[in-house]
């Protein structure tokens, strides 16, 4: 990613519990800026990787994530406002034949 | 936005006159493309299998062939294949829609060098009749728009699948038709499509259409997800099946849903429609050719570079580390939405230049590269 790309954390509706980082991977602690349906800002608890999602609050396992409005899986274990939402701890609950 | 096209004898548009050589039997492929690589604004349709296929199977295969060839981009079809019997039943069933259509038999040619001779020679006789065609003016609304994405990412469903919604609602706005498929990557998202209609059987026809997707991993007892989501896919940020169905599904817009299409169906009306067809990119742009798309425009995050060979496929990229990296497959470069916050109204506006730009002659990367190829579904076995 260019270096001219401020990175920021793009939040797609309102009542999302995450956001995609668009940019520059950024470092943790540096307050981000927060675009789309929301303001303020979001330091990362970790980098993440451009395009992955963050966390916007402190959700347990079990909790569902949302994203466009809408539900896109559960955790699989808690996370951290600010930390790395992915296939570690997000899982689907569609086409789920191995269950 | 001035659109042109050629309009054919029976009243439709094409926006290419593209001349396509049609392999009924895989024997034919090689033999199909080297007479495509001899003449300019030829395109090779050379699925894989066409003998020993029965039942159900054998009709999707020689539809679908049927349907590409009679794409309304198609200006002449020859079919050619190992004896001539399999070449005939396609040739007969793209009968006068397509203007030139013709076919031709390894075993009746007495071998591929000579068929490949008459077949050149034939080529060459109607590119000179399509290149003495004229365009003339059209309207948005006689145009059949497919909606494509492929090698997704996150950004696809933050820039580059809304912004060639925003065309959508335009076409259809304009009483023009628009096809999405890739039922698979509506799951989780089927409520806001069935919102889109009030007519109760398309509402079950929606979710039936989904559903038997969903229900193919169910059936085999795996998880979908460690399929789609692909890899490049879950590389790029997307996690779920359900995530990346809600990011998909924004290339179809806002407006109504008026039906589900079968297979490589052509619509019967204008209007926005879903297709019933497996999500890859080559096997659902081959449904949505069959099904007259004019043009596919491609939404993709990390890169795709396929195209379909009958409807030009226009890649639109909003992550601005493909769009530099991946720049000879890319179209449409919207990185400035990420980039320099430019709106995505203006990037709508960018979807909808390339899309007439192509429409009015000019040539895609998938088109100048070659990359293109389709990909038959498969629905039962050889015998």
């Amino acid at each position: 990613m260019s270096a001219a790309i401020t990175p920021k954390v793009w939040i797609i509706a309102t009542g999302d519990n995450v956001g995609t980082l668009v940019g520059d991977a950024a470092p943790a602690s540096v307050e981000l800026p927060i675009i789309g349906a929301g303001n303020g800002g979001i330091r990362l608890a970790s980098p993440i990787p451009h395009g992955h999602k963050v966390a916007l609050r402190a959700l347990p396992a079990g909790a569902e994530v949302i994203k466009y409005g809408v539900v896109i899986g559960r955790l699989i274990r808690p996370v951290a406002v600010g930390e790395h939402v992915h296939t570690h701890n997000l899982e689907s609950m569609r086409g789920r034949g191995d269950l | 936005m001035t659109l042109s096209a050629f309009r054919r004898a029976d009243g439709r548009v094409g926006i290419r006159n593209y001349l396509a050589v049609i392999a009924a039997t895989d024997a034919a492929n090689p033999v199909a493309r080297r007479i495509a690589a001899a003449v300019p604004g030829a395109v090779a349709i050379t699925p894989l299998y066409g003998r020993g296929q029965l039942g159900a199977d054998l009709a999707l295969s020689v539809n679908t062939m049927i349907g590409l060839g009679t794409n309304p981009n198609v200006y002449g079809a020859l079919v050619v294949s190992l004896e001539a019997v399999a070449g005939r039943r396609i040739m007969e069933g793209i009968g006068a829609m397509t203007t030139r259509c013709a076919a031709m038999g390894i075993q009746e040619e007495g071998g591929t060098p000579r068929l490949f001779e008459k077949a050149v020679a034939l080529l060459r006789e109607w590119k000179r009749e399509a290149d003495a065609l004229a365009r003339s003016p059209i309207e948005l609304r006689e145009l059949v728009v497919g909606l494509e994405c492929g090698g997704s990412d996150t950004t696809s469903g933050l820039v580059a699948n809304p912004a060639i919604g925003l065309f959508t609602d335009r076409v259809i706005d304009e009483g023009g038709t628009a096809i999405f498929s890739e039922p698979v990557e509506c799951l989780g998202g089927e409520s806001a499509l069935t919102a889109r209609t009030p007519d109760a059987a398309v509402q079950e026809r929606i979710r039936a259409t989904v559903r038997k997707y969903e229900e193919i991993a169910l059936r085999a007892g795996v998880d979908l997800n460690k399929t789609n989501p692909a890899p490049d896919n879950i590389r790029g940020g997307l996690t779920t099946i359900e995530e990346k169905s809600l990011g998909s599904i924004c290339k179809a817009g806002t407006r109504n849903i008026t039906g589900v299409l079968d297979y490589g169906e052509r619509p019967a009306s204008h209007g926005l429609y879903l297709m019933d067809a497996p999500a890859p990119a080559t096997e659902n742009m081959t449904a949505l050719g069959a099904g007259g798309a004019h043009l596919i425009l491609f939404g993709t995050g990390v890169g795709n570079s396929i195209g379909c060979p009958v409807s030009p496929t226009i890649k639109i990229c909003g992550n601005p580390l493909t769009c530099r990296s991946f720049a000879p497959h890319i179209d449409v470069d919207l990185s400035n939405v990420i980039g320099e916050g430019l709106a995505l109204s203006a990037a709508g506006d960018a979807v909808t230049q390339a899309a007439s730009a192509v429409v009015n002659g000019a040539i895609t990367r998938c088109e100048a590269l070659g990359e293109t190829e389709i990909a038959i579904s498969r629905i039962g076995e050889s015998v």
